[in-house]
């Protein structure tokens, strides 16, 4: 196979963004490591968002890889955010009990974007400290917001919160 | 009722994505949804990545069900490696934690709604899965 396979890492709003949409052979995973830590070494991007949209399937070994990557990656004081992942990949890693703990994903470049942005300001901090520790049902300004934080309201919830291990649907 | 057969060798990365793909394709002609196609093709990733990791080369073969009664598809992975010594502790769930010494199996169960194995030292592992519509 040719080089046609590189996945080219951009800077975009502040952020480094890859978006891979090949598939991921050995090659095309090490080459795509290579380069993004290539990139944070550079412009020092203190966050990379990873965008897998476009894949349709992804394994435990791509998956594990991706992790590794995020690693070194935040070794380098890059926080890393995965995003567009499909229902039926989802569904495939938990019951295939895939390492999610600690993971950070959105839904989309966008979304990461938006959760990437420092908060307004103090006073919704605040605000977000009621959201996590007020009792349920408790009258609050913001009593029919989801308990996400107030400052990230498209942040996927952190993986791991919901490990069961059935797998049933 | 027709069976459809495809076959493929497995001898590196290319034929794990061409395996793959196929699975996908099958999935999604059989009737599977998104969802479940993908988790099929997940689980011909894994045993196809197991071949090459444990035996070098081997075989997937998926063979699509369209009967009256029962649709679905069924894949076998298949080698002549060294074979499993403990199948038993290979389906325990403790080797799903130690995932880098693990063969991932009990998630390929997981992802299936039938799971076969034959596997002896010496004689290779037969690996046979299925999922009904």
């Amino acid at each position: 196979m040719s080089d046609h396979g590189r996945i080219a890492v951009h800077e975009f709003e502040g952020s480094l963004v890859g978006s891979i949409q090949v598939e991921l052979s050995e090659r095309v995973m090490r080459a795509f490591r290579e380069n993004l830590l290539e990139e944070i070494h550079r412009t020092g991007a203190e966050s990379a968002i990873i965008d897998v949209s476009g894949l349709s399937v992804l394994d435990l070994h791509e998956f594990d890889f991706l992790r590794s990557t995020f690693r070194m990656a935040s070794i380098m004081g890059c926080r890393s955010i995965l995003v567009g992942l499909n229902p039926g990949i989802v569904a495939a890693l938990i019951q295939l009990d895939a390492d999610v703990e600690g993971l950070e994903t959105a839904l989309s470049v966008e979304h990461a974007i938006h959760a990437l942005r420092p908060p307004p300001d103090a006073s919704a901090e605040a605000d977000d400290e009621d959201v996590e520790h007020g009792p349920p049902g408790e009258a609050d300004e913001d009593s029919d917001a989801p308990a996400t934080p107030a400052e990230h309201p498209f942040l996927a919830p952190r993986s791991g919160d919901d490990r069961s291990g059935d797998g049933n649907e | 009722m027709s069976n459809r057969e495809h076959r493929i060798r497995i001898t590196g990365d290319t034929d794990v994505a061409i395996a793959v793909m196929q699975a996908r394709q099958q999935s999604t002609q059989i009737g599977f949804d998104a969802s479940c196609s993908c988790r099929i093709a997940t689980a011909v990733s894994e045993l196809a990545r197991n071949i090459l990791k444990y035996a070098d080369e081997g075989d997937i073969v998926l063979t699509a069900y369209a009967g009256q009664a029962h649709s679905g598809i069924e894949i076998r992975a298949e080698d002549r490696g060294p074979g499993i010594a403990d199948v038993e502790l290979a389906l325990s769930d403790r080797f799903s934690t130690g995932r880098t010494l693990g063969l991932g199996l009990p998630g390929v169960r997981r992802l299936m709604d039938e799971f076969d194995i034959n596997s002896q030292p010496g004689e290779g592992t037969r690996v046979r899965v299925r999922k009904w519509l």
